[in-house]
């Protein structure tokens, strides 16, 4: 069993109402799978289950090999995990609280020492070092516990909304810090509500509804099977109807929606040669295009029809 | 890297838990109720013209028999909230995902709230210690075994706050339930048992006289007191509890207070 996280059949059942319903999926080593659902879909259940915090009425969710429903202690070894917004003890400093989480997972103090350093500062919080937690932000918690989730260098991070309840400067600082993790060996299985914070950091995303996997597969593969996109497009000039007639005539082109005279939404069917051929035709045009950009529409499409399909 | 043993894990939040007792404003509460305990004790017999006592146990006494209030406070703040607040105040999210079995963190809580009550009974048995030494020139053997009692006592108070903190929602429920059992329904069961002259040997208020008790020579025997009220003859009986089944009640309440609340706490999720 090569793939870090490995869920078979896993199901929750609180009092007749499956929370999750025989749920299968394989998380590949050093991939990004974004976990999306819409609320009560089931999607912190299954974190809470694999990461201990709930039992599971049924089922295996195996964590690096090892079955997590029944050694959670040794499943857990090599795992970082957000939970929602986890509290901390406000009696410790963050120094203190990653020396206590690192020595329960056997690390020693040199070990925990350097790495310390190495998280605080990749979280940003090394001036807040010393400082009791109980001061501490929801933001500035936020950032802690991702802290202590990489304090052992763990392969994979089980991460529930880990922008959850931050500002836009700390979920960019947040989304940042995830993005950096691409340089190591991660395998991060993360849940959120974001989803174009999903196609952001996330190569690839399962889909629950219901306690049920939906579809599991990479964003550009689920993508294109919905066949349409949404492109941004800024132009330096203004754009005059004429202009929007003529663009809306090029293959693959659904519809525009215009914003201001220099900005508009194409809706676009097609496969990424096709776009690229659409930008050229746009050029030929004479237009000056400043910018020509995906947005995370697409997958919200995807989301949609998905779970529409599913009630 | 491997993974520490369960025992060392839970030294180590043991540890962490103790630094938490440490510093928290609760420990200081339980100081300043030691002092105004002892200064009150030490005012009222000059403030009605009286000596202190002559014999060391005597005066000590005096002291050791506010004890088991200093227990239940303890209890309370030391017991009461310790896991309930892992799950009402989130710190379980932190907590739980760590490859730590929860037994051992139960263990590792319940050792730290031992040394905090071994801590603040010590701190009261010494300073009454001074007293008496300082005024009768000497202390009785018998203050040991009056400490020795009420680390037993503190112990099975706490596993009874242990057993509430694992099944209760919130903190304050908690907290009150604990200090309402210790000290009030408990003690409403000694009473209504003695009315109804059954011994209360069950009931570990009623066994935690002994922390008192064991001061007096001789020690005190139970007896039936009859009352003539209004031409009738009320019998009223005065039990006193046996060291050795105090012992054996304290041991059993701890034995199993601890087996039910480790068998809560295992199988309570973090669902909200």
């Amino acid at each position: 069993m090569d793939d870090p996280i490995v869920i078979e059949n896993l199901t929750k059942d609180f009092n007749g109402f499956k929370a999750v319903d025989s749920l299968n999926l394989k998380v590949e080593r050093k991939s990004f799978v974004g976990f999306l659902g819409p609320n009560g879909a089931g999607k912190t259940t299954t974190i809470k289950i694999l990461t201990h915090l709930l039992s599971a009425s049924g089922g295996q969710a195996y964590l690096n090999g090892v079955d997590v429903t029944k050694d959670p202690k040794n499943a857990l070894a090599g795992v970082g995990a957000v939970v929602e917004t986890p509290e901390f003890y406000p009696y410790l400093t963050p120094i203190e609280t990653l020396q206590y989480l690192g020595s329960l997972r056997g690390m020693s103090n040199e070990y925990i020492q350097r790495r310390t350093k190495e998280v605080l500062e990749t979280v940003k919080m090394t001036e807040w070092s010393k400082t009791r937690i109980g001061k501490f932000s929801k933001g500035m918690k936020q950032r802690l516990a991702i802290a202590q989730a990489m304090i052992h260098e763990p392969h994979v991070l089980i991460l529930d909304e880990p922008t959850s309840g931050l500002d836009p400067r700390g979920m960019v600082e947040v989304r940042n810090i995830l993005q950096d993790l691409r340089k190591g060996d991660y395998t991060i299985f993360m849940s959120s509500h974001l989803l174009t914070e999903v196609q952001e950091i996330c190569e690839s995303v399962a889909l629950i509804d219901r306690g049920k996997l939906l579809a599991h597969g990479s964003v550009a593969t689920l993508v294109e099977g919905t066949g349409s996109k949404d492109i941004d497009v800024r132009i330096l000039q203004p754009v005059d109807s004429y202009v929007i007639d003529r663009i809306s005539n090029f293959e693959g082109v659904e519809r525009i929606v215009p914003g201001d005279p220099r900005h508009f939404t194409i809706t676009f069917k097609g496969r990424e040669e096709d776009q690229a051929r659409l930008l050229s035709e746009m050029q030929t045009l004479g237009l000056k295009i400043v910018s020509f950009k995906e947005i995370g529409v697409a997958l919200e499409s995807l989301y949609m029809s998905l779970i529409k399909d599913s009630r | 890297m491997t993974l520490p043993s369960d025992l060392v894990q839970s030294g180590i939040v043991a540890r962490y838990e103790f630094l938490k007792h440490l510093r928290s404003r609760r420990l200081l509460g339980i100081f300043i109720l030691e002092i105004a305990i002892i200064a009150l004790i030490l005012l009222i017999p000059p403030l009605q013209g009286q000596d202190y006592p002559s014999d060391p146990a005597k005066f000590a006494g005096m002291f050791v028999q506010w004890v088991w209030i200093l227990i239940v406070i303890g209890s309370t703040l030391f017991a009461g909230d310790s896991l309930v607040s892992e799950f009402q105040q989130r710190t379980g999210y932190l907590l739980f995902p760590n490859p730590v079995k929860k037994r051992v963190l139960f263990i590792g809580k319940y050792a730290a709230s031992a040394g905090i009550m071994f801590l603040a009974l010590a701190v009261f048995y010494a300073v009454v210690a001074v007293f008496v030494i300082s005024v009768d020139g000497s202390i009785s053997g018998l203050m040991a075994s009056s400490f020795g009692l009420a680390m037993l006592f503190g112990v099975a108070a706490l596993s009874i706050g242990y057993v509430i903190s694992s099944f209760m929602k919130g903190s304050t429920g908690a907290l009150i339930l604990t200090f309402a059992l210790l000290l009030l329904i408990l003690k409403i069961v000694d009473g209504v048992a003695t009315a109804s002259k059954a011994r209360p040997d069950f009931s570990l208020t009623f066994s935690s006289g002994v922390i008192g008790y064991i001061m007096e020579t001789p020690y005190p025997t139970d007896f039936v007191q009859t009352i003539d009220f209004g031409g009738r003859s009320f019998e009223f009986a005065n039990y006193y509890p046996s060291v050795t089944v105090s012992i054996v009640v304290a041991i059993i309440y701890i034995i199993v207070t601890v087996a039910l609340a480790i068998w809560l706490f295992d199988r309570r999720e973090m669902s909200a």
